[in-house]
């Protein structure tokens, strides 16, 4: 058989231009994979956190510039507004938000009509300094707040009964100062009980008003619970590469003082 | 058997061409890898580097979200801190961090819990952190201060940040004007709003 020079040479040329596209086309895969990588962890976008942070320090904001009887602070809110708008613009942020208007909440647990009528108000109490209860609109259902020990035996409890009066179970004994005013309010003070337990609200969901707890934990933390007034708040947030709008209740506080007692 | 029938010696030519475009291509690969090459350090971006980056950016968002959440009535233990800062600037110095303008003042860490959050879950890691204080000021330009400093972020650093809402009412009445003038915050309204604090927190690996 006859050899030639050029064979060998164009096996060698063949040779490196396969070794030259499987080296191409390992690289290519390379990046296609690197940039799905990129684009997976992208997932973990910042926006939600802003948007959290956002609902934070707004509601925050509504919460310090309300008062109770007079309404919220609209120069306090103007002004913390403008504040957090320049913020934001300067990461590249549009903000803005709306009001809607104040409304009394249910006594659910989120102070919406569609919320959980039964709910725990507060765990482990050891004590209780102040409570006040105060109902402005009753359907006629028994709506009740009582106080449960670990084994679910009442220790006392506040009725609104059907014929718009409260109800008292062992409350007297319970508290210091018992002061029911008209057959709407009832506020509480110094709490005697000694033992652990939970306050929680039953059939909340057909009545509104408003409710204070404040006392002191089983850890001894002290513990403030309440809910005034409610206004829903829309927020908008736009970017380059998103847009969203949320709309969310802001509890307001009951702004109760202890001279009111 | 005459295998490459075709290659006759009239044909060399044609084989030298395309050795020499194979043997261009070959260099100019060769240069390219080696201009595009660069060297491996361990804050060299890369997929990894990515990846490091998201769970630093969890673990800032969630220690600055513990941090903002108010127990009872009380102010949560990130206003706490901007309300109680000296407003020195603070460098870790191996076991605890220092003022920068003067060695011998330490941070208390009782009264910072940015700080203690640090040492907890940085320090151990070999994270480098910067702690800064923005607001605006009453021309509603950015003042920009320095809680906690480590140095000049690397590329792939992230940061994090949290507004906080301070009140007039938050600060002893004969201590807003002191206030305003130790930390660099000022007082931007009329009303008993404040002013926000964007607290930023920037993490990369040293």
């Amino acid at each position: 058989m006859q050899i030639f020079d050029e064979d060998g040479q164009l096996l060698l040329a063949a040779a490196f231009s396969i070794a030259i596209l499987v080296l191409v086309s390992t690289v290519l895969l390379n990046s296609i994979i690197f940039t799905s990588n990129i684009a997976a962890e992208s997932g973990s976008d910042t926006m939600i956190y802003k948007n959290n942070n956002l609902i934070q320090a707004t509601t925050n904001a509504y919460q310090n510039a309300y008062e109770h009887d007079i309404g919220l602070n609209q120069t306090y809110l103007s002004d913390f507004e403008s504040n957090l708008k320049r913020m934001y613009a300067q990461e590249g942020y549009l903000i803005s938000t709306r009001q809607h208007d104040i409304f009394t909440p249910y006594f659910t647990e989120t102070g919406m009509p569609g919320g959980a009528g039964d709910w725990i108000v507060v765990k482990n109490v050891k004590t209780v300094k102040n409570m006040v209860f105060e109902i402005e609109s009753f359907d006629g259902t028994d709506f009740e707040v009582k106080a449960l020990d670990s084994n679910n035996n009442s220790i006392w409890s506040i009725s609104y009964s059907y014929d718009g009066s409260f109800e008292l179970d062992n409350v007297d004994e319970s508290f210091d100062n018992v002061d029911e005013i008209g057959n709407s309010t009832i506020r509480l003070s110094n709490g005697n009980d000694p033992s652990v337990h939970n306050i929680v609200i039953r059939n909340g969901s057909q009545v509104t008003g408003y409710y204070l707890i404040e006392g002191t934990l089983d850890n001894s933390v002290e513990y403030h619970e309440q809910r005034g007034k409610m206004i829903n708040v829309t927020f908008n947030i736009n970017s380059a590469r998103h847009s969203t709008s949320t709309t969310i209740p802001i509890s307001l506080p009951f702004n109760y003082s202890n001279n009111e007692a | 058997m005459k295998l490459f029938f075709w290659c006759n010696n009239d044909e060399k030519g044609q084989m030298h061409t395309f050795e020499a475009i194979v043997a261009a291509i070959i260099i100019i690969g060769g240069m390219l890898f080696v201009v595009q090459a660069t060297a491996l350090t361990p804050l060299t971006s890369s997929t990894a580097s990515v990846y490091i980056e998201t769970q630093l950016q969890t673990m800032g968002q969630d220690t600055l979200s513990a941090l903002a959440n108010s127990k009872g009535n009380r102010d949560s233990d990130l206003k706490q801190d901007i309300l109680n800062w000296d407003g020195h600037t603070y460098i870790w110095s191996g076991y605890t961090y220092r003022s920068a303008s003067n060695s011998s003042n330490e941070l208390d860490m009782d009264n910072s819990s940015l700080a203690s959050a640090m040492l907890q879950v940085a320090v151990p890691r070999g994270i480098a952190h910067n702690i800064e204080f923005i607001s605006l000021d009453q021309n509603n330009e950015m003042v920009k201060k320095v809680y906690i400093y480590s140095g000049d972020p690397s590329n792939n650093a992230v940061t994090i940040s949290k507004p906080i809402v301070i009140n007039e009412s938050d600060i002893l009445e004969d201590h807003i004007e002191e206030f305003a003038r130790i930390a660099g915050i000022e007082n931007y309204s009329d009303s008993n709003y404040y002013n926000t604090v964007n607290v930023r927190l920037t993490l990369w690996r040293m």
